[in-house]
């Protein structure tokens, strides 16, 4: 007597189904892939407010229907030359970089007989990217006390 | 119509129906159609009426896009996690398979059977057979908007598949006496 197991296993193809390897892949490439998700379902629904078709998209990337409707699967590995391109020709805004911001921690070294004007102001505020480019300016009102000083 | 093996676990196993028009078979098809973000965009698009029309509250095409893939990925997790799972640690298929008939309390075996998505109000169906004792052949699933299967041609056309692959998996034999005494 067969059970009903072995019975299944009897008339199931010898190759098995492809799901397991392609699940495993995408739980691996989960991080990813949900980005590439968002991407593709902003362009489809700009595509679908604008009265667009892919093939519409496809001709002003310059590429195939077929190249154009793979991506918008949400599967694709995208590159930022791909995602900028779409940027440039929809208008829109599918990928950004956070503000850039740093912390400058300066060290106060005071020596004795040291200048006033010498000692550096100390920040632990974060600066944005723009600000560090900007001349530092720094303060010497006790210069001139100093120069009355040794007068 | 062919069976494929998704995986089997000591006493369970899931299963799947390959139709001869599709390249892949069911249950790989549906998980495929799940994360496809251009084929759920579509899907809600045109059944926009039903998605809206109350028992969902009130969603947006991109949010249901994104809680379907949500949804989806979860299963497929949890699916692995049984694949994975052993007698020391067993987690059983039949807790996400229940039987097709919401008034039927009893389980059945030769029975159709359903399995839900994760989250709360999952729209996402598997439709299945159940081979005793508990190995379950996917016939296949949908999205599910409306109460009935009879009230949309993409659920009726899931309930004739559970029908005709019932009929398939009898004349192979697979319910035949001796394999009910398992």
């Amino acid at each position: 007597m067969s059970t009903t197991a072995e019975k299944l296993n009897k008339i199931a193809s010898i190759e098995p189904s492809k799901w397991v390897e392609k699940a495993e892949w995408r739980v691996a490439n989960e991080k990813w892939l949900d980005k590439s998700t968002k991407i593709a379902l902003t362009i489809i629904r700009t595509l679908r407010e604008r009265d667009l078709y892919q093939t519409d998209l496809a001709e002003l990337f310059g590429t195939t229907p077929q190249h154009i409707s793979k991506i918008l699967k949400g599967q694709e590995n995208l590159t930022l030359e791909t995602i900028t391109k779409f940027e440039t020709i929809l208008g829109i805004t599918l990928a950004e970089v956070p503000t850039f911001q740093t912390t400058i921690k300066t060290t106060q070294i005071i020596q004795f007989g040291q200048p006033s004007y010498m000692k550096m102001v100390i920040s632990s505020e974060p600066h944005s990217y723009e600000e560090l480019q900007k001349p530092i300016s720094c303060s010497n009102s006790n210069v001139e006390d100093d120069k009355r000083r040794a007068a | 119509m062919e069976i494929v093996r998704i995986f089997e676990t000591p006493n369970q196993g899931l299963f799947s129906i390959k139709y001869e028009k599709n390249q892949t078979d069911e249950f790989d098809r549906l998980f495929d159609s799940w994360q496809d973000v251009e084929y759920l965009e579509k899907f809600f698009n045109n059944n926009k009426n039903d998605l809206t029309s109350g028992f969902f509250g009130s969603i947006s095409i991109e949010d249901a896009v994104m809680q379907t893939i949500n949804d989806a990925k979860e299963l497929q997790k949890q699916l692995l996690e049984i694949k994975d799972s052993n007698e020391l640690h067993p987690i059983f298929l039949n807790s996400y398979f229940k039987p097709l008939d919401n008034l039927r309390y009893k389980p059945d075996d030769l029975e159709r059977y359903k399995a839900y998505g994760v989250i709360n109000k999952s729209w996402i169906r598997l439709y299945a057979i159940r081979v005793p004792n508990d190995f379950f052949v996917v016939t296949g699933g949908t999205i599910k908007l409306t109460r009935a299967m009879r009230e949309r041609t993409h659920t009726q056309t899931e309930l004739d598949r559970l029908n005709s692959c019932r009929d398939f998996l009898r004349s192979q034999g697979i319910f035949d006496e001796d394999g009910l005494k398992d």
